[in-house]
């Protein structure tokens, strides 16, 4: 823990330079880091698949020649063999021939992984053509245009995929998360320009969200039992925040001490009460208000919580609330948009739900009972203040806003690559399609910027593999920010639609 | 307030009923039985609809490849006919051009989708469409089957808006539900295990006044039967219990370990690829192997598809296609079972690891 800043002088104040400097360089070595390693994993693949690949598609090219070739030279020999020549018959056989052909043809462009050219000069398997494959890969996008053939390749394939797809997961999360915090920033410092409510007034609505944070945790805690739709609906948005609370533990501030961890960390998770629970900001001061043991909290102690260890003190109660869940992970991918696998975030919301019903229902309790004590703390970050009339403290970003961004991303792809594969053909809709099919990661395979263009091809892979990429990065931030929303407003649906119950009416049941 | 309550039980009109009845209906469309249904009839209703709009348009391809082929042999007739003196050289450089010009066609036409199989079914059958929703829908997306119509793209577009968070849905509902049954039984069948049986008999006398703000480490033994509850109801309960009680009381602290999720998952894998070789005649175990991993982890080239291969002229694309589609909604929910099953166990380590770190670097 840094020092405290109170009267110690200037050996105090280096200290909290170096540890803020230490924050820093944390931070920007666990993103810069992770986002290195999984480069340095795309171009470790490229090489491994170039190797195994290049000399297998030189082969089926020039089998390809060889297959022409045989079939002329066998037209011939059949029309030489016949003295007089009639069409019918002619006809006929040749006929046969070129179905042959055909499906020879077709049979080395599924199966052997022909690209339809038998020019030696543009392979498909380059370095460049197997670094997309690796992103390709990873992502779990897969388009299928181009696959490894060669039994080696296969199994490579295979093993890099069970580890490249957890990296690629864990390093779009982090940066989604980071996206989102800093979106959300930006929102609403341009909301406060617009709004005009003074910081004195935000920080006594600060004292009172405590009690509607905690009057909702007591809510949640009833209603968590009775539902099995709620489980549903929170499991199916939850946010891995175990997932992603792993995947922060390299951005951790030193934590607090234990005695008070299992407080700060609850405390952390309330207050903050939306997502970003990642952001310094947002770990404030309450971890180091709370317990009596702690000193007059400083700023500098406030960053210094473990807000890694919130999620998963609070993971019970997480799972438990109604509220939009402060799953923040930003790991559950957007629907459209398929970002690393389904399986993670799916399969991460699901535990929740698990967690959820079952497990852990001492914490609400204990969460409610924590924040009844702590109602008046000041919430000292004047971002998380949301001067809107919701009644969760949770600030979020409108649903609107991250469906524009979205479809503009799409929108603007599309346009950029159609002027891209004019030459191609693609249309409007074609290549809106193709961004969508990408950014989901469905990938189908049916398009695909086009790599045989001589010199440019390493061009078209650069500009897909940065779109996709961002894309879907962009796509986890918007569902990461949404999501919150959209527990909640589903909650309040299914309340209406009587799926869930109110306690008013379970006691009206008695 | 009792006033209240007794005035509201007079007032159940039948309007009433009738809204308790939608509740319970909507309640249940919702529940795991519902969720599932759901989940195939959506894939119904978009095979029945890509099938619809993209049937048309794939016969005409079929046609057009057929006048292609014809085209060309009228084609190579005329020059075979106009060479009356077969010069060699002269033919073959002009019948090559053809023969070029053909396969470069016939590239364009694979290009749009086209399958090799021009006299036979069509790939957008009802099976085929049916596993096509199914890869949208999981974000699989192979491939072999896309859209080709304007209208079809359109439509996938938002089908899949629909179509996936319905998909993350059931995985979350099916995974949850597979996990419990599936500790369950294996709480049950660690408990015929006489050496362990202790671990799981009286209640240890929790120490109740620990500190309720603090989360206490929960190290589960290797049974994973550590009660982390400190409520005296349920220790009270436990000593009461006969096997049920306890085994009620397990179900929630039991932690399957990770080797035992993976061993699933991979025997799911290598037992897939065994089937599918076998119905597959030119693939092998490794292809096999391949194609249920990058199936089931959803990368989905479309290279290898049960069902797809030009050499099954007859109708047999059928069965391929349904037996994949099966698969994959199966390996889906084991998949999310297992990962549902390993996620507590890993939280638990990274936990006990970051409260390592935590200690180390507290001291700080």
């Amino acid at each position: 823990m840094p020092p405290s800043t109170t009267g110690r002088g200037s050996s105090s104040k280096w200290s909290t330079c170096g540890y803020y400097t230490k924050n820093i360089l944390v931070f920007l070595v666990s993103h810069i880091g992770l986002v290195s390693l999984v480069v340095g994993y795309c171009v470790i693949g490229a090489f491994a698949f170039e190797a195994l690949e290049a000399t297998n598609e030189l082969q089926v090219k020039r089998n390809v020649s060889q297959i022409r070739r045989n079939v002329t030279s066998s037209i011939w020999s059949l029309t030489q063999e016949q003295d007089l020549l009639h069409e019918y018959n002619w006809t006929a056989m040749v006929g046969r021939q070129l179905k042959e052909f055909e499906k020879q043809l077709i049979e080395a462009m599924k199966t052997k992984g022909w690209d339809g050219s038998e020019d030696d000069e543009h392979q498909q398997w380059t370095f460049a053509g197997a670094l997309f494959y690796s992103i390709v890969v990873i992502t779990t996008i897969g388009y299928g245009h181009i696959a490894p053939k060669t039994d080696w390749g296969k199994v490579v394939t295979m093993l890099y995929a069970i580890l490249g797809i957890p990296l690629m997961c864990l390093c779009l999360s982090n940066i989604s998360e980071g996206m989102a915090h800093s979106f959300k920033v930006v929102y609403w410092k341009c909301c406060c320009y617009i709004c005009t409510k003074k910081p004195k007034k935000r920080r006594r609505r600060r004292g009172r969200r405590g009690y509607s944070s905690s009057r909702s945790i007591r809510r949640s805690a009833k209603n968590a039992d009775g539902a099995v739709s709620e489980s549903a609906f929170s499991a199916s948005y939850g946010d891995p925040s175990s997932e992603t609370g792993e995947y922060r533990l390299p951005d951790d501030v030193e934590p607090a001490s234990p005695d008070a961890y299992g407080r700060a960390a609850i405390h952390n998770h309330r207050l903050p009460a939306d997502g970003k629970r990642s952001a310094p900001s947002e770990r404030s001061k309450s971890s180091d208000e709370l317990p009596a043991t702690r000193a007059e909290p400083d700023p500098a102690a406030l960053q210094r919580t473990p807000f890694f260890q919130n999620r998963y003190a609070l993971s019970e109660a997480d799972a438990l609330r109604d509220e939009p869940s402060v799953g923040s992970g930003g790991s559950v991918k957007l629907s459209p948009a398929r970002t690393d696998s389904a399986y993670g975030r799916s399969l991460s919301s699901g535990a929740r739900s698990v967690r959820g019903v079952p497990a852990g229902r001492p914490a609400p309790e204990r969460v409610s009972k924590l924040h009844q004590t702590f109602d008046e703390e000041d919430d000292s970050d004047g971002y998380e203040d949301s001067d809107d009339e919701d009644t969760s403290e949770t600030k979020s970003v409108p649903i609107w806003l991250c469906v524009l961004l979205v479809v503009s991303y799409i929108v603007g792809g599309a346009y950029l690559f159609k002027e891209r594969e004019q030459e191609a053909g693609w249309t409007f809709l074609d290549s809106a399609y193709f961004c969508f099919i990408t950014l989901t990661t469905i990938g189908f395979g049916d398009f695909v910027p086009d790599q045989k263009r001589s010199g440019r091809e390493g061009e078209a892979i650069a500009i897909t593999s940065l779109y996709l990429l961002f894309g879907i990065a962009l796509l986890m931030m918007s569902f990461n920010l949404v999501q919150e929303e959209v527990i909640s407003s589903v909650k309040s649906v299914a309340k209406k639609l009587g799926i869930i119950k109110d306690d008013e009416d379970e006691y009206d049941d008695y | 307030m009792a006033l209240r309550r007794r005035a509201r039980r007079r007032d159940k009109t039948s309007g009433e009923k009738f809204k308790d009845c939608c509740r319970g209906f909507v309640a249940f469309v919702f529940s795991n039985v519902g969720i599932i249904a759901l989940f195939l009839g959506y894939a119904i209703i978009g095979a029945i609809v890509f099938n619809k709009i993209e049937g048309e348009s794939e016969r005409e391809k079929k046609d057009d490849v057929v006048e292609l082929r014809r085209n060309t042999v009228r084609e190579l007739w005329e020059i075979t006919y106009t060479f009356n003196v077969m010069f060699e050289g002269n033919w073959t450089e002009m019948v090559d051009e053809k023969i070029l010009q053909f396969q470069n066609s016939i590239v364009k036409a694979v290009g749009e989708g086209y399958d090799g199989r021009a006299e036979v079914a069509s790939q957008w059958t009802f099976s085929g469409g049916f596993l096509y929703s199914l890869t949208v829908m999981t974000t699989i997306g192979y491939g072999n089957i896309a859209p080709r119509t304007s209208m079809g793209k359109i439509v996938t577009i938002f089908y899949t808006c629909i179509g996936f968070p319905l998909f993350l849905l059931y995985l979350s509902n099916i995974g949850s539900v597979l996990a419990q049954s599936f500790k369950w039984l294996y709480a049950k069948l660690c408990k015929c295990r006489p050496a362990r049986i202790e671990v799981l008999g009286p209640p240890v006398p929790e120490p109740e006044p620990r500190d309720e703000d603090e989360e206490a480490p929960r190290w589960p033994d290797e049974l994973g039967s550590y009660r982390s509850q400190p409520a005296a109801a349920s220790s009270e309960e436990a000593s009461s219990s006969g096997s049920s009680s306890s085994s009620e009381l397990d179900l929630s602290t039991v932690t399957v370990p990770i080797s035992m999720c993976l061993i699933i998952m991979a025997v799911y894998i290598c037992g897939g690829a065994m089937f599918f070789a076998r119905l597959e005649e030119n693939w092998d175990f490794l292809t096999s192997c391949y194609f249920c991993f990058i199936s089931l982890s959803t990368i989905g080239f479309g290279d290898y598809v049960p069902g797809d291969s030009i050499r099954s002229e007859t109708g047999s694309v059928e069965t391929g296609f349904v037996l994949t589609s099966m698969y994959l909604m199966l390996g889906m929910a084991i998949i999310a079972m297992c990962f549902n099953l390993m996620q507590e166990e890993v939280i638990q380590k990274v936990r006990s690891c970051a409260r390592c770190l935590g200690c180390l670097r507290g001291q700080g």
